[in-house]
């Protein structure tokens, strides 16, 4: 393995301990008043949201509660996981050190949020009327993923944002199964949303820093123009 | 405060009182006699008195033209928009006054009562006093209900006031004071809003109800009379009513017979389709069918022959050799009823008899009266319920009641005091019956049968109405028991006795106890918090207490999940079939112990299934609604089979459950499919056996996360096909990307992205 590929691995690695140690720590680090702060933003997007939207929302389908579980805890970290060895299993160095720096950026941005506006999950905020769905399948899922996924680091989306950069770095890479990539991607995005975990500003935010972390990325790598596109045999220059 | 102010010269006192006669015989409270309360300087109580008054009513005349007083009362009365000037001698009001018409009451001893500037003067003040009235019964709200409603009379009072108002003067245009600025400032912000408002409110008036803003509809053609079929003397008494009003109202009057079942549910569902009508009505039918939602208001009701009034009293009959001891002059109380049929409890069951079970005096305050104090129709007594057997009689005398009281056939009945009389000392019964029997009076007052319109009758036919009643004569209809009909405002306590038998009719839902547990360790707190939310909900759920009550109903069972949060499953206990499927689970996030007893609460209120007994009063099983959610037609509720043993301690004998559908529903009632019911268990307050029923909560995702769902299957259609696309088809792919004919084959993806990067100079991997 090549010592950038390897670098990449490292800095993947290390995101993921940091948001073990941020999780662990997160209790401690937030005090009173900023948690009281994080309930009256997320008062602040209830309101923005048509009333009612989550009032019987245990009554969703079994398509929301399995379909919606499956895309957030399983097809995430499983194409997160793909991506990120058919990248590093890639000749080129370039696409697997993108992907990892534009997911670092992205964490970087993040934590601050996290750590300074812990907005609560939806379900978790009594007015919202949601419930976490996939307790309706079971409640060992929440459980498995909370060491790394803090109740109250809602805002933005790093679920989104890092799906972003994976679909991002996906076509960028030309990785030949970027569409159905897209495509679950996509599944991951609503399941935040169905599941009743995530606002829509949180979307809308996770959506944002996940573009501007592929971009970011991109401007550091050392070519950071793409190419002209081809040109057509006899087309005026 | 009274109702309308009379602004007049003192020494005309004399004079002006023929005026106030006139406004006082239409029952209108009027000020003029200007005695002031103690501690009270005049002035402030004039000023308050008009500030109170719904009128003002100047008397300008040759005095009082030049009273600065008189003007200064009269320009209050102006700038309220309430003022209503008369003149009683051939005068001009002063010049700020003069650009509303003074009704000519120049030598009002010689004018007719039908006089057009008398009747003038009648209606802007009843105009004006009804304006009043409403403005404070409802407000702002009031009106913007009223609108929504489309209701006419609520406009056509508008409309009134609005007219009283635009008669009034505009104030000259005098600028620039800072108060009259700040007045110009908040008019213009008051429209401006008003405007916003309406631009908001205007989608929902067309949508909701597009006639609302159209004009008020002119006065019905006809009027249909709706009479409670109880006899000769009462279809008499109106055919009288009907023929008097005829010629006093504009619209014809078409008279309709029904049955008392039959009139609930007449009145109850009326047909707007079917135009307007008029209804003479019983207080058990006005009740019964105001609780199942009709919209009705009331005009007026009659005075009695027997009683001399508007109210009426019924009273128990009893056999004097039931109570040793009393006599007519010293009848036994109520107390005394009570006691007696407790003592009697495991010796006998007293017999309770009546005639028609739409009587409001020997039926329906009767068995208000024994559910109040635990006494049943029931086989055996329990050791909290006294039994009776309570039968119907043939025939539809309240005389015969009392007869078979008297001769040994029945323990107990009730009647009215028209009845009563006869059986009185010196009454024509005394001697044969009279003698062997008591009447015990039950303190509740019971108004006379009532006379009342559909709530969208236009509202100057219901004023004909009103003014064609008030102006009746002392022995108009003189018919059986009725001697006059007296419009509602001037019928002395029978307002209030209606409203009192309305409240008493209005039984609080029978409690249903919690039994609150737990599934895994769940600390204390949080079972506390849930026996909490219970007790604060005020709702029908009580905790369930092992050393009081009897029977369990529900059993809530909390399990702690991840975080803030815990799984409340909620069921019902015994339930015989288990293909209802009655639980509910509730996954309930909370961040300490007083935010869950808030949240389950609130829970209790907006997810939880709720339980209703069916209303005792009606033939169909009903449900009179007082909670918040909807049932719509055909949905599921659950029917279960209750016979009260001891209802405080929630000591029941429960039949089976079964499955039934909702029939009908509206804001007022659930009416449910007969299916599956006992008949002669409905219908029966006397009975303690009946039915409650479980109001299952609908509970529908919303459009918004449906179609979630939908574009969630979308995206994994597309990623799928994708995947398909990009591996199993490979020469579709070729041929889908071939580049054209002709061009060169640039670099793609990721690899323009590296051509891109050694162009500039970076390092090769």
């Amino acid at each position: 393995m090549s010592r950038p590929k390897l670098f990449a691995w490292l800095l993947l690695t290390a995101i993921f301990a940091a948001n073990l140690v941020e999780t662990a720590l997160e209790g401690a680090l937030v005090g009173d008043r900023v948690r009281e702060l994080g309930f009256r933003v997320a008062h602040a997007f209830s309101e923005l949201e048509p009333d009612g939207l989550f009032a019987h929302h245990e009554a969703s389908g079994p398509i929301a509660v399995f379909g919606y579980s499956l895309s957030y805890f399983f097809v995430f970290p499983l194409l997160a996981l793909a991506l990120a060895v058919t990248l590093s299993c890639r000749a080129d160095d370039g696409p697997f050190r993108l992907f990892a720096r534009a997911l670092a950026i992205d964490y970087g941005v993040s934590l601050p949020f996290f750590l300074l506006f812990p907005i609560p999950e939806r379900w978790a905020y009594p007015e919202s009327g949601a419930m976490l769905l996939s307790d309706q399948w079971t409640s060992a899922l929440i459980e498995a993923v909370r060491p790394m996924s803090g109740l109250d680091n809602c805002f933005p989306s790093f679920h989104v944002s890092m799906t972003v950069v994976m679909i991002g770095a996906s076509y960028l890479a030309g990785v030949r199964l970027r569409g159905a990539v897209a495509g679950l991607g996509g599944t991951v995005i609503l399941s935040t949303l169905g599941l009743g975990i995530h606002w829509l500003p949180d979307i809308v935010a996770g959506v944002a820093l996940g573009v501007l972390s592929v971009a970011l990325a991109l401007r550091l790598e050392p070519g950071r123009r793409l190419a002209a596109p081809p040109v057509a045999a006899g087309a005026p220059a | 405060m009274s109702q309308v102010f009379v602004s007049y010269k003192r020494a005309e006192k004399e004079r002006v009182k023929p005026i106030v006669d006139l406004l006082e015989a239409q029952g209108w409270s009027v000020w003029w006699d200007r005695k002031i309360p103690p501690g009270m300087t005049f002035e402030k109580f004039i000023e308050e008195s008009i500030a109170e008054a719904s009128c003002v009513v100047a008397v300008w005349s040759e005095l009082s033209v030049a009273s600065d007083w008189i003007k200064t009362e009269a320009s209050e009365g102006l700038k309220r928009g309430i003022l209503v000037p008369v003149r009683i001698d051939e005068v001009d009001p002063p010049f700020a006054f003069r650009q509303i018409h003074a009704a000519d009451l120049t030598d009002l001893a010689n004018r007719p009562d039908d006089d057009p500037e008398v009747q003038g003067l009648l209606g802007s003040v009843g105009k004006l006093i009804r304006r009043e009235e409403r403005r404070r019964a409802g407000g702002t709200t009031g009106s913007i209900l009223r609108l929504l409603r489309s209701d006419p009379a609520g406009e056509a009072v508008d409309e009134a006031g609005r007219d009283a108002e635009a008669k009034q003067p505009r104030p000259a245009r005098t600028g620039g004071r800072p108060a009259e600025r700040r007045g110009k400032v908040a008019a213009l912000a008051a429209g401006g809003v008003a405007l916003l408002a309406a631009i908001w409110a205007l989608p929902s008036l067309l949508s909701i109800g597009g006639d609302a803003a159209a004009a008020a509809p002119p006065p019905p053609e006809s009027l249909t009379f709706i009479g409670v079929n109880a006899g000769a003397e009462y279809r008499a008494a109106d055919d009288k009513l009907v023929r008097y009003l005829k010629g006093r109202i504009e619209p014809e009057i078409g008279s309709d017979l029904y049955d008392y079942e039959a009139a609930v549910d007449k009145l109850a569902n009326w047909n707007p389709k079917d135009g307007p009508f008029l209804a003479r009505a019983t207080p058990y039918v006005y009740i019964a069918a105001e609780l199942q939602g009709a919209d009705l208001e009331v005009l007026g009701t009659y005075q009695s022959r027997a009683t001399g009034t508007t109210t009426y009293h019924s009273y128990f009959v009893v056999r004097r050799s039931d109570f040793p001891g009393h006599d007519a002059d010293r009848p036994p109380s109520l107390e005394d009823l009570v006691d007696r049929l407790r003592a009697d409890r495991d010796k006998r069951r007293h017999r309770f008899i009546y005639h028609s079970k739409f009587s409001t005096s020997s039926y329906f305050l009767p068995s208000l009266f024994f559910r109040r104090h635990g006494i049943f129709h029931m086989a055996a007594p329990t050791e909290s319920l006294v039994a009776i057997a309570s039968d119907q009689i043939e025939g539809d005398s309240s005389t015969e009641l009392v007869k078979q009281v008297a001769g040994g056939a029945a323990d107990l009945a009730a009647v009215w005091d028209g009845t009563k009389t006869k059986f009185d000392p010196g009454g024509s019964l005394w001697e044969e019956y009279g003698r062997v029997v008591l009447f015990i009076r039950i303190d509740s007052r019971l108004p006379n049968d009532v006379l009342v319109c559909s709530g969208d009758l236009h509202a100057g036919t219901e004023q004909q109405i009103r003014d064609a009643v008030r102006a009746m004569g002392e022995a108009e209809i003189d018919s059986g028991d009725f001697l006059r009909w007296k419009e509602w405002r001037q019928a002395e306590d029978a307002p209030e006795a209606l409203a009192a038998l309305r409240w008493s009719a209005l039984a609080a839902p029978a409690r249903v106890t919690v039994k609150i547990g737990a599934e895994g360790p769940v600390p204390d707190a949080y079972l506390e918090a849930a026996e909490r939310a219970v007790r604060l909900s005020g709702t029908e759920f009580v905790v369930f207490d092992p050393d009081y009550h009897a029977h369990p109903d529900f059993r809530w069972t909390l399990k702690p999940e991840h975080d803030g949060a815990l799984l409340l499953t909620s069921d019902v206990i015994g339930l015989a079939d288990s293909s209802l499927d009655l639980e509910q689970k509730h996954w309930i996030s909370f961040a300490d112990a007083g935010e869950l007893t808030e949240r389950i609460s609130a829970f209790i209120h907006s997810r939880m299934h709720r339980v209703r007994n069916l209303w005792p009063y009606a033939d169909r099983p009903t449900v009179i609604r007082d909670v918040g959610f909807a049932l719509p037609d055909d949905s599921r509720v659950v029917a279960q089979k209750v016979d009260w043993l001891n209802p405080e301690r929630n000591e029941i004998s429960t039949g089976g459950h079964f499955a039934t559908r909702v029939a009908e529903s509206d804001l007022y009632k659930l009416r449910l499919d007969l299916a599956g019911f006992a008949e002669e268990l409905l219908g029966d307050p006397m009975s303690n056996v009946g039915y409650r029923v479980i109001l299952e909560r609908p509970s529908r995702e919303s459009a918004v996360l449906r179609a979630l769902s939908y574009l969630f299957m979308a995206l994994l259609v597309l990623a799928a096909g994708g995947a398909v696309f990009e591996v199993a088809r490979p020469g579709l792919r070729a041929a889908v990307t071939a580049p054209a004919a002709g061009a060169a084959p640039g670099p793609r993806g990721w690899r323009r992205f590296r051509a891109a990067a050694g162009a500039g100079g970076a390092r090769a991997s």
